[in-house]
């Protein structure tokens, strides 16, 4: 250790210096407080000894300055004082650490410095550990923002209004463990899910971000309740620790708004409120929450309910219920039953109010989300049918900004004899977004002319076949039969896709055959001699010529 | 699997699923699929995620309506996205079935 040995008498100052330095100490020597300042600033020390009276500067107003200048760093003084009364011991240890009564007794020296160097070691270990926790703590602040951010960004996706729905999620600390996502669907139909992973902060909200991705895409196709109950189960199995779940509440609700499919995964009992304001329904929680199961008892059934318009439905976590108050007493479903049964006009706000009156303490709150569906189905006016209407009128701006394509196929024995020909085209057209809107029009067109190009035209066979007894098997059968033994004949066929707005969408189809004498005057819906898919695609098109002289089809589609 | 069907919890309907393309790629799997519940007096034929279909589908749809006895048996289709159900409709498939 350095030593600064501060003294105006040289014997004392040798002594001290001679006793130290052989204990392995390194020492500077002062004689008064101005010169012990002067080597402090200059190469400063682990350890000061301090003579009290000394001509000029004391050394009580040198270690004050000293303490003062180290500041944070804890830098330990002993005061060397021939002076025993309690006052000016009182004093020593006000301003320093310590004292040694004069003459210095070499024994107690070491044994003082010994003491101190390892409270001067605990404490340069107290700074460096204050030092990394604020290191820490800026930096898992930062990451938490970032961490926030992505989060925010991943629900945005689905958090977009609904109509008929309301919702309120928060969470205790910066991240939530509650989790309401809601999708609307095109055909006016949604689907909302309601979910509250185990536990709360950061480690309960990141798995979120997988359920809300997946819920998404998953929406997007279309699936039911209960495959998306399956997925997310799956998902939320591999991706959380063994004590950690996902209690939730998912439903798809129908576009006329009558019908919804529930499942109900260790959420508290939902509640449907009908017209005269008595809870009607009380939708139980029939499974255990997700990513506890294993995927083969993992049970995905769902609840059907019939719902009126002016039903209300109310899904809640346990925030809600399990809210205390100063009392420690627990909101309860029995105030949460008073509250929806208590025929205010908004039960939503009424029941975030109360729980508010209930408990005013936000320390006090776990995450909290209730959501509110009304049965009722939206004006007609919102229908994701209604833009179709204002397209059609707008004669003014027949162009649309995508470009005009035409495209043009050729299938040779080898090419007819794929599984799926036409599955190449159903990628590209699929891929266009106006097609996309009305691909089951336009791939059944497409399948329906192709089909019979090479059915009827290069194969031969007749539809007759398919009105025998068990003859739509043998048609089938003989349909691959005469294709594996194909040695030549084609299909070719043409689609060509206008720019205007609304696109329509022109198929010609020929084939290699000996052509056909059907009319399109002879077609009609109700007659089924010519099969069905004849009459189907002429209600289907605009416009549907048959050329049988050149066994050629066109047919034209109106996109909307 | 294109095709899959469920029973209902209370054994009283089944729900067959059709995924993708309905045409006769899948006429067998349909087929198997009814006829593995033939003494079923209710059917589901869930579209929510067909594709596409073609007139082969028709034919198979009322292949089944007559293998099951069409009076005895009530078969619904369900979940069809708008484009399915205007070929439904055209089809007069509405008449025969219960179309939702």
């Amino acid at each position: 250790m350095n030593i600064l040995v501060v003294d105006d008498d040289m014997y004392s100052r040798q002594l001290m210096g001679f006793v130290l330095e052989e204990g392995g100490h390194k020492c500077e020597f002062a004689e008064s407080g101005e010169q012990a300042l002067e080597i402090w600033r200059k190469q400063g020390a682990d350890v000061v000894l301090m003579d009290v009276l000394m001509p000029g500067m004391n050394g009580y107003e040198a270690a004050r300055i000293i303490k003062e200048e180290a500041g944070q760093d804890h830098i330990p003084i002993v005061f060397l004082t021939a002076l025993d009364d309690d006052r000016a011991l009182v004093e020593c240890l006000s301003i320093g650490d310590d004292f040694l009564g004069k003459p210095v007794n070499f024994v107690t020296l070491q044994a003082k410095i010994r003491a101190h160097s390892r409270t001067l070691a605990l404490n340069r270990q107290v700074v460096e550990q204050n030092r990394e926790l604020a290191y820490f703590h800026t930096k898992v602040q930062a990451e938490h923002e970032m961490t926030q951010h992505i989060m925010t960004a991943a629900l945005k996706l689905s958090a977009k209004d609904v109509y008929g729905v309301r919702y309120h999620c928060t969470a205790r600390s910066t991240f939530n463990g509650d989790l309401v996502l809601l999708k609307e669907k095109r055909d006016g139909g949604a689907y909302v899910l309601v979910g509250d992973f185990t536990g709360h902060g950061l480690a309960a909200s990141v798995g979120s971000i997988p359920v809300a991705q997946a819920f998404s895409t998953m929406c997007e196709r279309n699936l039911s309740v209960s495959e998306i109950s399956l997925e997310l189960n799956k998902i939320l199995k591999r991706f959380l620790p063994p004590t950690m779940f996902f209690a939730a509440c998912m439903l798809e609700i129908n576009p006329t708004r009558s019908k919804i499919e529930v499942w109900a995964g260790g959420l508290p009992d939902a509640f449907i409120v009908s017209g005269d304001n008595k809870i009607r329904r009380t939708i139980h929680s029939a499974h255990m929450p997700l990513g506890v199961m294993d995927m083969d008892e993992f049970e995905s059934w769902t609840e059907v309910i019939s719902v009126t318009p002016q039903d209300r439905l109310y899904i809640y976590t346990d925030g809600i219920t399990e809210c205390p108050n100063i009392a420690n007493e627990m909101f309860g479903e029995e105030r949460l039953r008073e509250v929806l049964e208590s025929g205010k006009d908004n039960l939503f706000d009424a029941l975030i109010g109360a729980v508010h009156e209930f408990n005013d303490d936000p320390d006090l709150q776990d995450d909290l989300s209730l959501v509110e569906l009304k049965c009722a189905p939206p004006p007609e006016s919102i229908c994701a049918d209604a833009p179709d209407q204002e397209t059609k009128d707008d004669e003014t701006s027949p162009k649309s900004n995508l470009p005009e394509f035409h495209l043009e196929l050729h299938w040779g024995p080898d090419q007819l004899r794929d599984s799926d020909p036409l599955m190449i085209l159903r990628q590209w057209l699929g891929s266009h977004a106006v097609v996309r809107n009305n691909k089951e029009v336009v791939f059944m067109v497409l399948a329906e002319l192709f089909n019979n190009a090479l059915e009827h035209g290069v194969l031969g066979l007749s539809s007759s076949l398919k009105d025998e007894e068990e003859g739509f098997d043998r048609y089938y059968q003989e349909r691959g039969a005469r294709l594996q033994k194909l040695e030549d004949g084609y299909v070719s066929l043409q689609a060509h896709l206008s720019n205007t707005r609304p696109a329509r969408m022109m198929v010609r189809v020929s084939d290699s055959g000996p052509g056909f004498s059907i009319k399109v005057e002879d077609l009609d819906c109700n007659d089924e001699s010519f099969g069905r898919g004849l009459p189907l695609i002429k209600a289907l098109c605009s416009e549907f010529e048959l050329d049988g002289e050149n066994s050629t089809v066109k047919a034209l589609i109106e996109l909307d | 699997m294109t095709i899959e069907t469920k029973v209902t919890s209370d054994g009283s309907a089944v729900t067959i699923y059709i995924r993708g393309r309905f045409d006769f790629s899948v006429v067998n799997q349909f087929r198997e699929a009814y006829e593995a519940h033939k003494q079923k007096k209710h059917f589901y034929i869930d579209m929510r995620q067909t594709e596409h279909m073609d007139s082969s589908a028709l034919g198979m749809l009322l292949n089944m309506r007559s293998y099951l006895g069409s009076d005895a048996v009530k078969i619904e289709i369900v979940n069809c996205s708008p484009g399915i159900r205007k070929i439904l409709e055209i089809a007069k498939f509405d008449k025969k079935f219960a179309i939702s």
